[in-house]
């Protein structure tokens, strides 16, 4: 099997010049629980240009998923958008009916999710699932829709795609099978990719293998990706934009060689040096505290329990977005 | 503090295997000839892909499962000769942690009463005695003491973790078993229990065996590191050499399928192509044959036998005894 797609894509600024192919615009969401009202996106802004990849890195809890999901309409029946937009193709995706966003949902924006194990269905066998896709889709049947579900699983690297057609998810590794849910959600020849940590569950080789795959798509598709994940080297590897998230904000947001280079959220910097990397022996920085739980919101900052340069000022009010060098901003008052 | 007799292994495993019958001719052949020592004080890392035994070696070595070849002994003594004292020493020794401290802790107690489980079972110290020791633990591990009063439940994913490593420590074992300890932790709790992991064992010379499925972490945390694939150890190193100087191709595999640490360096990666063949029916001669880009003839008639090479050991027909 040929698990090395093409050659990486170039420095992203090449692609700036385009429009956004998606607007995101100070979303917000709440979840309603037994502790009341709870926020779970605060204002999450950012821009996905045509075939580029934007990293959405952040812990636990910090609100990727919903992200994503708020995007994707899939979010859980207590949680409700209170405020923002999401612009695709110049119009409100949150204004749409659910008629007019099946227009949109797995033919212009798809996804892969978290978990690759179950999301596949363990009873029905791997051509029906992507066979459905295609029907959903494209509105194939019959031979055409079979001869296209080969196509596509053929395209992400699937072995024998005649055969494997008749295997049961249980058949397959987890490789094969996230594999395969990135088939599925390719049937409709989406525009843009969200992928929510989809390589977690997978061993190192497995998971590299899978990243060029998808740096192959992206280039054979023109996709523009949207790349969920908590692992900065992932970042590295596959992104041009990056989006830090912390308690339910982009707390840092820019360039992939600017964060990572010049990172101007304590966060940002203190995550960046908690990592271990490869070969190095110095004692790693530490973050004190936990992450927050977002059903007690304090008044400032809420990263300032944690920041080793918080101030009183920290404390008392929320820190605006401030604009940096081209396009890189940071969520803090000390942001420079 | 370490009253530790440092000249014998904590732990050995002499060409230990585990094989699983699943039916008459459907054997896994989970563990195959390992042979591994562990010091005292030190940290040996395991690492290799899904399924290749990882965590079987660890059910060894805490000898919650008897291999079904070779010997397995702890402090030199193999665990079939134990007596009733030393199954005694052995469980006031060795402790460990698992990946998911959501699944580890017993959700019906109480965190003082998870940190001094050991110590009831171990020892006759009084209840007074072994709740002071609880609250000791706690400011060993980072917590507040309010907390041995909650429940698991009550406490976030790095918290338990913590308290599972409390837990371990109670009795100041002389062997640690870390299953993936911070696989579920996220990246800024990682390094909180990476940095405690490294200056407990520097304070008291606990002996860790490290299983680790990212190769930074265990390099960092690991004094030597082996490598395992399907079942066999193929190459064994201190972790500087093993990073700087792979010499097994699979080694070399897995280093080259790892990620960039910063975006300058993106795309370098050569991930191994292929996946793991079955553990039911490996393939003959060298395991790694059929995914290996410097696989010879002989590499799939002829296992290849360990031989040292610098620091370490390798298992691969392109040292030495290649025909
Ligand atoms: N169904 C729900 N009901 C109430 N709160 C929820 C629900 N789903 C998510 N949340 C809350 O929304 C916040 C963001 O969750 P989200 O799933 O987006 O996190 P994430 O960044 O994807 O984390 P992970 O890395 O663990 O996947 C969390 O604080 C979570 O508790
Ligand atoms: N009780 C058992 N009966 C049969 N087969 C078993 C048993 N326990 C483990 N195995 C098999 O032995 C092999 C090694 O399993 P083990 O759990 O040790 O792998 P691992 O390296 O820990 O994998 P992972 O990284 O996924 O945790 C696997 O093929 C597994 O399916
Ligand atoms: S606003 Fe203050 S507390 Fe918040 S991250 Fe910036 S410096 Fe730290
Ligand atoms: S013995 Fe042969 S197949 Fe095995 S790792 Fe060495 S060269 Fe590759
Ligand atoms: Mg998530
Ligand atoms: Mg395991």
């Amino acid at each position: 099997m040929n698990a090395h797609g093409p050659s990486p894509s170039p420095h992203p600024s090449a692609r700036r010049s385009e429009a956004p192919l998606l607007e995101v615009r100070d979303l917000t969401v709440e979840f309603k629980t037994r502790h009341g009202e709870v926020r779970a996106l605060d204002r999450v802004s950012f821009d996905l240009r045509a075939g580029e990849t934007l990293g959405i890195v952040g812990e636990s809890g910090s609100g990727k998923s919903v992200t994503a999901r708020s995007i994707m309409r899939l979010l859980p029946r207590n949680a409700r958008v209170t405020g923002g937009e999401i612009r695709y193709d110049g119009r409100d995706l949150l204004t749409l009916s659910d008629r007019e966003f099946r227009g949109i949902r797995g033919k212009a924006i798809s996804m892969v999710l978290q978990d690759p194990l179950t999301s596949l269905n363990p009873v029905f066998r791997i051509g029906w699932q992507v066979g459905e896709a295609v029907t959903i889709q494209q509105g194939l049947r019959g031979a055409a829709r079979d001869a296209r579900s080969v196509d596509l699983l053929r395209g992400v690297n699937i072995p024998a795609p005649e055969i494997r057609l008749h295997n049961y998810p249980h058949e397959m590794s987890g490789g094969m099978r996230q594999r395969v849910v990135s088939a599925t959600a390719l049937a409709g020849n989406p525009r843009i990719l969200i992928c929510d940590e989809p390589t977690t569950a997978l061993d190192a080789t497995i998971q590299a293998q899978f990243l060029n795959l998808l740096r192959g798509l992206q280039e054979a598709y023109g996709l523009a990706i949207i790349f969920i994940t908590h692992d900065f080297s992932v970042v590295a590897e596959m992104c041009d934009r990056v989006a830090v998230m912390y308690s339910g904000q982009i707390r840092e947001r820019g360039d992939v060689f600017e964060i990572f280079d010049h990172p101007a959220h304590p966060y940002t910097r203190a995550l960046l040096a908690s990592v271990p990397k490869l070969g190095e022996t110095e004692r790693l920085t530490t973050i004190p505290g936990q992450p927050p739980s977002s059903a007690n919101k304090l008044p400032g900052c809420a990263f300032a329990p944690r920041c080793p340069i918080a101030d009183s000022v920290c404390h008392a009010s929320e820190p605006p977005d401030m604009a940096l060098r081209d396009d890189h901003t940071s969520l803090c008052w000390r942001a420079q | 503090m370490s009253a530790m007799t440092a000249d014998v292994p904590v732990l050995e495993f002499r060409n230990a295997s585990k094989h699983f019958a699943l039916s008459r001719d459907r054997v896994v052949r989970a563990l195959d000839g390992i042979d591994l020592v562990l010091e005292a004080g030190q940290t040996i890392g395991v690492v290799g892909e899904s399924g290749c035994g990882k965590t079987t070696l660890s059910k060894l070595a805490l000898m919650l499962q008897r291999p079904t070849g070779g010997e397995v002994l702890f402090r030199d003594m193999e665990v079939g000769a134990f007596g009733r004292e030393d199954w005694r020493r052995f469980r006031t020794s060795v402790q460990a942690v698992f990946q998911d401290p959501w699944s580890s802790l017993n959700p019906r107690m109480r965190v003082i009463d998870i940190i001094a489980e050991p110590l009831v079972a171990s020892s006759s110290m009084p209840r007074v005695e072994r709740e002071a020791r609880a609250a000791r633990l706690m400011d060993d591990v980072g917590l507040p003491r309010a907390f041995l009063s909650r429940f698991p439940h009550e406490l976030s994913g790095g918290q338990r973790q913590r308290v599972a490593i409390a837990r371990a420590l109670s009795i100041e074992p002389r062997l640690i078993v870390l299953d993936e300890p911070v696989s579920s932790l996220d990246v800024s709790i990682r390094s909180q229990v990476i940095n405690l992991l490294k200056d407990l064992q520097e304070q008291r010379g606990y002996g860790y065996l490290l299983i680790g499925h990212d190769l930074a972490t265990v390099a960092y945390i690991s004094h030597r590191i082996a490598v395992m694939y399907l079942g066999r150890i193929v190459e064994i190193n201190t972790s500087a050499e093993l990073i700087s100087d792979p010499k097994h191709p699979y080694t070399q595999g897995l280093l080259a399928a790892h990620l960039a640490d910063h975006p300058a360096q993106r795309g370098r990666n050569v991930p191994l192509g292929g996946e793991v063949p079955s553990p039911l029916s490996p393939p003959p001669g060298c395991h790694f044959h059929t995914r290996c880009p410097k696989a010879m003839e002989i590499c799939s008639r002829v296992e290849p036998m360990s031989i040292s090479s610098g620091a370490g050991l390798v298992a691969c027909h392109l040292y030495g005894q290649a025909g």
